[in-house]
């Protein structure tokens, strides 16, 4: 068996990418325009998206371009330098409740975007050894991955976190780590959302025995994760009480959003609305009537995926989440061919984090899941979060640019 | 590993399969009907704009009722909160801004700042919350601008109702009626309907159709200017210019006012008819309650001079000598035997007897007597129809609302002295206008005329939409008959029992009466319960006026049940006042008497000091009421420009200043003259006392004090009109 020793660059995933951008960039056009009979103003966002747009390629370049043994060694630094901005973050006065962003000049960034990055490539590298017990790759991954993890948690941002969580998750699916190892992972969050009523939780509990046993895990463990739920069952009533009123209002509108019309639940049912009325082909670009009227306010950011839903229709939105699709499926595709695990690795965070991200903000302007604060990746206007997302882009470029290279 | 990879590609694909169907269900099935939902929302809606209730005039186009859009106030909390949001660097609290809000509304309406607080501050959670309603454009302009000025957001106007308003205040309040809104149901449409009076008569002139137009706002509420918005104008509802005359109806007012006090009567009622058209000039009914009664609750009142029915007495005796005058039974000068006259089993007798009264002394001095012999002599039948035809027994077509029939039996039903009753004017009930309009047909040679109140109609602009022309209703007397009759009348006032009223520079003719009252239940009638009428017209020659003066159970026991005591002093009264009036032309004649005249001079709002400075120069006699040195003349009688026998006394009433503002004017505020006539200028600024000084004439197209500010009283304001 020979490879050939070529670099190949994948100019297809830098084409998706493209073309997300300029859609993004059309969409942020449309939204920040107001159009009124025949009069038009126009917020110049989208210039500012350009910009970003433009800066953000050039790092992707850099970050393409620079030895892959220099990134390597910038790693562990940038999860340290992250944490600091996870710890200052908590120093600086709250927006709207939480402490998120870090400001300098007048750039400002979410010190949760950076931390989410450099935390995978480090859980990645920690964990690619082969040949390490089970137990070990599950420690390192807590070790490195709790401390950010809990910080984002009580900036507040629970989308975040959650989102972090689930990458961090699929990282360890992939890697050789045992089915039931992950099952216990994920079920004291399942035990949260059964603690409402205890004869759901019982059921779920013998439920979860049931699959252990099934599963033949020791019973040393079944009794683990019994004992473990129910301390999370009990103790869920407390955290709730713990939550932020808005964070309390945001899980209870999103039960309910007409309970709220005018608050928490105003914008999802506002961007339903727009999504909905949209039709097949839409109301036509810059035509959106929730946006022009005002009805959606602010939707530049967390809410573009309804104005391209009300302005260019079903349609519109298929053609995004097919060009999603093929970007994401053909970086998918690619890791067979990476020889290192911890590429494989982290591709699928990488993956995982951008795809869970664009789950949860459809489902949240189709009003499937509360308003988390998630932005839809390449689409939504914001400099910080653009400036990541293609530098985790850029890595996964250069990991499949080098992808034939023998070690 | 690379099946893991494979379920998690999968994930990723089931997870933008799931979106895509739910995009399909949404957009495409759209089963929350969101596309309607939009068009609900964001669709052209139609504001509904109220059309204003027409104007009623009297017959100089003085304005009598009017109305106004009131508009209510409501604060938006979500925009005062959003701005202070975004001056929060400024330091700007939403507790400050609400006490700004609070100190602007409680200046210009009736609410206190600490309401207004409490509202603002109310615990509900919609981000509107109501603060007053009922305020006038005026008032919200101000506030307005004030919060402009104070660059506060979050006021919020809307129409509110109607209100009618009634410049000249009690007068005429029971004839012109009020209208109610209904506002019960926030969803109808905002209506203003005639409940009684002339409001409800001529309800469907009055009241206009709404319009609507079209609006297209935005989530927070604004309005956004739209290409082709269709609008259609409300029509606003006719005018109406009534033949009644203010200062006759104030004359007539004032003076049954005063009767009811003096003769301690329960009701007093008065009609002023033009005979010559049937136009009804003033027409009011009081009662004993009314100085008490808010005007409010004067108009929902009935109209007594239409509704109240009395039996007329002697005031009918003129039919049966009509009668007995076309068909020659008896010469003017011809003797009859006026001893008490015992019929069979009843006794007809005068107050004084008297042996032989001539034909025309039998009315002078009326006589039941003599008036039952006559009237025998003509018969039931003859009698009966006559008064038909004069209009007794049924309503005379003037329309007006709670008119009655009166009570007069058909002829059938009459009984064995029915005859002789109903010649002396009772076993029959009338109303005032049906008195009056038969004293119509004899003032102008036998013509019955149509009454009625309404002389035009005419749109906003003032362009005539309908003219009410007299309309004769028939003939029933030749006029030698009737001149014979006039005389007769003339001749009570001579010197019969209509004495009282006799003047020398004004021929009047009439005929008292004075009629027990029914008691209620019993067949019989009240010993202490009387209706003195009078009933008359003047000048004699060419009849201008016909006048019914009634008071229903003036004191017994001082006399004044007679109606030459309380009706006809009070008839003269009214004629006095009237010949004092300018336009009234009687006293052509009154001139060549050698009686000097003299023009009041104006005298209202001037101090003490300078009014007796002008009376003594014009050599004027006068008496003062109120006096005392601090206060100015409130009011004067007669009225400015009035011309006036030298010899007479004026009266000048002295008032604080305060209060003489305070009655005047509806609202202290200055009017909006521009685009007036020149005429209605100075007739709105006289109401409210401004001095106007005037350059050019035509239609006003500036004022130097501003339309809504606040005025003092006797203010100058100069105006300049343009053609």
């Amino acid at each position: 068996m020979v490879l050939k020793n070529v670099k190949k660059f994948d100019w297809v995933i830098l084409l998706y990418l493209m073309i997300l951008l300029i859609i993004g960039v059309t969409a942020i056009f449309s939204s920040s325009a107001t159009k009124i009979g025949d009069n038009l103003t126009i917020k110049n966002y989208y210039l500012k998206q350009i910009i970003w747009i433009v800066i953000s390629l050039l790092f992707m370049l850099i970050i393409i371009k620079i030895p892959y043994h220099i990134i390597e060694i910038l790693i562990v630094p940038a999860y340290i330098i992250s944490l600091i901005f996870l710890i200052i973050v908590f120093f600086l006065p709250a927006i709207n409740g939480s402490h998120r962003w870090i400001k300098f000049g007048f750039f400002q960034f979410q010190a949760s975007e950076v931390a989410k990055l450099s935390t995978i490539l480090v859980i990645s590298k920690a964990i690619c050894k082969q040949h390490q017990s089970t137990w070990k790759i599950m420690f390192k991954t807590m070790l490195i991955g709790i401390l950010p993890f809990l910080l984002i948690l009580f900036e507040p941002d629970l989308g975040t976190s959650l989102i972090f969580l689930i990458s961090i998750l699929t990282i360890l699916s992939v890697s050789d780590v045992p089915i039931y190892l992950l099952i216990l992972l994920i079920s004291p969050f399942f035990s949260i959302i059964f603690s409402f009523s205890w004869i759901y939780f019982v059921i779920y509990l013998l439920l979860l025995s049931f699959i252990f046993i099934k599963m033949k895990v020791t019973y040393l463990i079944i009794a683990f994760s019994g004992i473990f739920n129910t301390f999370i069952f009990l103790i869920t009533p407390f955290f709730w009480n713990h939550l932020k009123f808005y964070q309390q209002n945001r899980i209870l509108t999103f039960l309910d959003p007409s309970k709220d019309p005018f608050g928490a639940g105003y914008q999802i049912i506002q961007s339903k609305i727009a999504i909905g009325s949209g039709g097949i082909f839409g109301k036509g670009f810059l035509e959106g009537t929730q946006k022009n009227l005002n009805f959606l306010p602010e939707n530049h950011t967390d809410f573009i995926f309804s104005v391209i839903g009300e302005e260019f229709g079903f349609f519109g939105c298929v053609i995004l989440l097919l060009f999603y699709f093929l970007f994401l499926f053909r970086i998918l595709r690619n890791i067979e061919l990476l020889k290192r695990r911890e590429k494989r690795y982290a591709t699928v965070g990488i993956v995982s984090y951008l795809s869970f991200q664009i789950f949860i903000n459809i489902g949240m302007n189709i009003g499937i899941v509360p308003a988390t604060g998630i932005p839809l990746p390449f689409i939504s206007y914001g400099g910080s979060n653009l400036l990541i997302n293609l530098i985790a882009v850029g890595l996964i470029l250069k990991y499949i640019n080098e992808r034939s290279v023998f070690e | 590993m690379k099946l893991r990879l494979t379920i998690f590609v999968m994930i990723n694909s089931i997870f933008i399969l799931i979106w895509m169907i739910y995009l399909f269900i949404v957009q495409i099935m759209d089963p929350h009907d969101f596309k309607n939902v939009i068009n609900r929302r964001q669709h052209l809606s139609k504001q509904i704009i109220t059309s204003y209730r027409g104007n009623i005039y009297d017959r100089n186009k003085q304005l009598l009722v009017s109305s106004i859009k009131l508009y209510q106030i409501d604060i938006d909390r979500n925009a005062i909160s959003k701005y202070c949001k975004k001056n929060a660097v400024k330091g700007i609290k939403i507790a400050d801004v609400y006490q700004e809000i609070a100190k602007i509304i409680s200046k210009y309406t009736a609410i206190s700042r600490k309401s207004v607080l409490l509202k603002l501050n109310t615990n509900l959670k919609a981000n509107a919350v109501f603060i007053v309603k009922n305020i006038t454009e005026n008032d919200i302009e101000n506030i307005k601008a004030k919060f402009g000025e104070e660059n506060i957001p979050g006021l919020v106007k809307s129409f509110s109702g109607i209100r009618r308003t009634y410049p000249k205040n009690k007068l005429a309040a029971r004839l012109l009626g009020m209208v109610k809104s209904s506002e019960k149901n926030r969803e109808t449409i905002y209506d203003v309907r005639g409940k009684c009076g002339l409001e409800s008569t001529f309800d469907t002139e009055l009241s206009g159709k709404y319009g609507w137009k079209e609006v297209f706002s935005d989530a927070n509420n604004r309005k956004i200017p739209f290409l082709f918005l269709k609008e259609n104008k409300p029509q606003n509802g006719n005018s109406i210019i009534l033949t009644i005359d203010a200062n006759l109806q104030e004359i007539m007012e004032n003076n049954l006012t005063h009767g009811i006090e003096k003769y301690k009567a329960k009701n007093a009622i008065g009609v002023i008819m033009n005979p010559q058209t049937g136009e009804i000039l003033a027409m009011a009914g009081l009662s004993k309650e009314d100085n008490f009664k808010s005007p409010g609750s004067l108009r929902a009142l009935p109209n007594l001079a239409v509704s109240f029915m009395f039996e007329p007495g002697s005031t009918l005796k003129p039919i049966t000598a009509l009668i007995a005058l076309e068909k020659d039974i008896y010469k003017p000068e011809q003797k009859i035997d006026c001893r008490d006259y015992q019929m069979e089993n009843r006794l007809i007798k005068d107050v004084h007897e008297y042996r032989y009264l001539s034909f025309k002394d039998i009315i002078a001095h009326s006589s039941n007597v003599g008036v039952s012999k006559i009237v025998e002599k003509i018969g039931s039948k003859m009698l009966y129809d006559r008064m038909v035809e004069l209009g007794f027994g049924h309503r005379t077509g003037s329309n007006l609302a709670g008119e009655s029939d009166g009570i007069f039996r058909k002829l059938k039903d009459w009984q064995g002295f029915s005859l002789h009753s109903i010649s002396f004017g009772q076993e029959i009930s009338v109303t005032a206008i049906q008195l009056a309009n038969a004293y119509c047909t004899f003032a102008n040679g036998g013509n019955v005329m149509k009454p009625y109140i309404c002389s035009e109609i005419i749109d906003e602009n003032g362009k005539r939409v309908k003219k009410f022309k007299p309309k004769k209703l028939r003939t029933i007397s030749d006029k030698k008959s009737v001149d014979t009759l006039k005389d007769f009348l003339k001749g009570v006032v001579d010197y019969g029992t209509g004495v009282a009223t006799k003047f020398d520079q004004l021929t009047v003719a009439g005929k008292t009466g004075t009629a027990e009252k029914s008691k209620s239940g019993t067949a019989g009638y009240s010993k202490d319960k009387y209706t003195s009428v009078f009933a008359g017209f003047f000048p004699v020659e060419d009849p201008k006026y016909v006048m019914v003066v009634a008071f229903d159970e003036p004191d017994f026991y001082q006399y004044y049940h007679y109606a030459a005591q309380s009706a006809v002093p009070t008839f003269k009264n009214i004629i006095k006042n009237m010949i004092n009036l300018p336009q009234n032309n009687l006293l052509s004649e009154a001139k060549e008497k050698d009686i000097e005249f003299v023009k009041m001079p104006k005298l209202i709002g001037l101090t003490k000091e300078k009014t007796l400075l002008k009376l003594s120069k014009a050599g004027i006699n006068y008496k003062i009421i109120n006096n005392s040195d601090k206060n100015i003349v409130a009011d004067q009688y007669p009225k400015p420009q009035v011309k006036f026998n030298k010899n007479e006394t004026v009266i000048i009433i002295f008032d604080k200043k305060e209060n003489i503002v305070q009655n005047d004017s509806i609202d202290y505020k200055m009017p909006n003259l521009v685009g007036l006539t020149l005429k209605n200028a100075i007739s709105v600024s006289n109401r409210k006392k401004i001095k106007l000084i005037v350059q050019g004439n035509g239609i006003i197209n500036t004022q130097s004090i501003p339309a809504g500010s606040k005025i003092k009283f006797g203010e100058r304001c100069n105006i300049s009109a343009t053609r």
